[in-house]
């Protein structure tokens, strides 16, 4: 599809990988709109560097684990652009916890903002891109989809909950709509991490090095324009999901 | 890695959809070695083609299931380019027959072009790039077979169910130097004679509803040559077919 002109939604895009894919949006010239939840100051930041990219920028407050939200941030985007092409999936959380000590509440808490949140995403943003052109989604999931996490237990459910919702939207909004995944592997240190506990970690990747917010770009950028593929995962990690 | 001016391997690559790879990647600066199997086929356009873009080029017809005349090939490129970056395993034969009809030497026609020769032009080229230190890929070019079930095709679903296990087993033990990925392709360049009615059966069981083009197949390769993180894993561009 055409990139330039057209509006991307990059949910959880005020920092991090989000970041780096709403910039990477802007750099292809398209506009961009993104989500946060607490972030606002790097919501601003990242806005004003989309902006510096001479691309427009639009930041919407949304905790997605509230549906009402969604709902209203769609609107919000609708009402300032008038349209809407592309929708990322990337806002997430990361909570470790063992088997035997996940609570009820975790539980939801995580399949709220990683499940359900992209569900109805994906749900308000194909009525108002079925009204329009038709365009791409790309949810991000990650190695816990092939390969179960016992540190992140609920985590990988909620990614393969992820990862079966990108085959069903795929199908259920062809031909109009292409959903794929992109499958990142470690490629930006976790907040928290120093660097020498985050390099120890190549050595468990075939291609023994750690990945780069780059790698994503690249396989975003190619989903973006690959009209050919819908329902499918592209897979980013240096090799690690086949050992 | 970097296209331009990188020495790419494609066999069986003087018709469809292996040309029109070779062509997009001839365009992005790649110099090119391909390989052809029938002397009749127009492999002397497709070179002067790939020539027409300002890159080098050389042609040689190959058996792939022969190893001798793999190394010879192979030393042939190393010759005239002095590297070897890219290897795209793409040469394949498209046998049908019910399986209690399938010959004995069916089943080594369709294993030894679309599995063995790809294992031994891996075998041949890893090593160059192993040596060369900067790195390599190799593409190994199955299709849907391998995960669908296609009545008539048993011999040809094996060789390509083959080659993706080649392909996982290539990425871990030639890691971290070379990268091995393999591309599935649906429905991308029917044969020139289809009827309407197979056009409208392709169109029909891809989602995206149209059949895909040689140029999505190179699209894929591209990425998969550049983006340096990817390495073991099968991509589909099948216009959505095998989820349905």
């Amino acid at each position: 599809m055409e990139l330039k002109d057209r509006l991307i939604l990059v949910t959880g895009g005020a920092h991090r990988l989000g970041k780096e894919m709403a910039l990477h949006a802007a750099r292809l010239g398209m506009n961009v709109a993104i989500t946060y939840n607490a972030a606002s100051a790097a919501a601003e930041a990242t806005c004003a560097e989309i902006e510096a990219l001479g691309r427009q920028a639009l930041a919407v407050r949304c905790d997605q684990a509230n549906a009402d939200q969604i709902s209203e941030a769609i609107d919000k985007i609708a009402s300032h652009f008038g349209r809407l092409d592309c929708l990322v999936n990337s806002a997430s959380v990361l909570n470790q916890k063992d088997f035997f000590e996940i609570t009820p509440q975790e539980w939801d808490e995580v399949q709220a903002v990683n499940t359900r949140g992209p569900f109805f995403f994906i749900q308000t943003a194909a009525r108002l891109m079925l009204a329009s052109e038709g365009g791409a989604m790309i949810n991000i999931i990650d190695e816990s989809v092939l390969k179960p996490s016992l540190e992140y237990p609920h985590h990988s459910i909620s990614k393969s909950g992820l990862w079966a919702l990108t085959r069903l939207s795929a199908i259920r909004l062809a031909p109009t709509i292409r959903v794929n995944a992109i499958l990142p592997g470690a490629v930006l240190k976790p907040s928290g991490w120093d660097e020498a506990r985050y390099q120890a970690l190549a050595e468990h990747v075939p291609l023994k090095r750690m990945g780069t917010p780059q790698d994503v770009c690249r396989a975003l950028e190619f989903l973006l324009l690959s009209d050919y593929i819908t329902g499918q995962m592209i897979v980013v990690e240096g090799g690690t999901t086949v050992i | 890695m970097e296209l331009k001016d990188s020495v790419v391997i494609i066999t069986g690559a003087a018709t469809r959809v292996g040309r029109e790879v070779a062509l997009a990647l001839a365009a992005r600066g790649a110099q090119i070695a391909f390989t052809y199997y029938a002397s009749d086929e127009p492999w002397q356009q497709t070179r002067a083609e790939i020539e027409a873009s300002g890159v080098g080029c050389l042609a040689e017809q190959l058996e792939v299931r022969d190893s001798a005349q793999v190394q010879s090939f192979v030393q042939k490129a190393l010759n005239q380019f002095g590297r070897i970056d890219v290897l795209i395993n793409n040469a394949s034969v498209w046998l049908k027959s019910p399986f209690l009809q399938i010959k004995e030497a069916d089943w080594d026609l369709a294993l030894d072009v679309n599995l063995k020769g790809p294992f031994l032009c891996s075998q041949a080229v890893a090593p160059v790039m192993l040596q060369q230190g900067t790195g390599g890929v190799i593409l190994n070019i199955t299709d849907l077979s391998a995960f669908q079930v296609w009545p008539g095709y048993a011999h040809h679903a094996a060789s390509k169910a083959g080659l993706v296990a080649l392909t996982k087993s290539l990425a871990v033990e030639l890691a971290p130097t070379i990268r091995v990925n393999a591309i599935a392709p649906g429905t991308v360049l029917l044969p020139p004679n289809a009827p309407p009615e197979k056009i409208q059966w392709a169109v029909d069981k891809s989602l995206v509803k149209r059949v895909g083009t040689p140029q999505d197949v190179a699209q894929l390769a591209i990425f998969l040559i550049e983006n340096e993180f990817t390495t073991g894993a099968v991509y589909f561009v099948d216009g959505g077919r095998s989820l349905v």
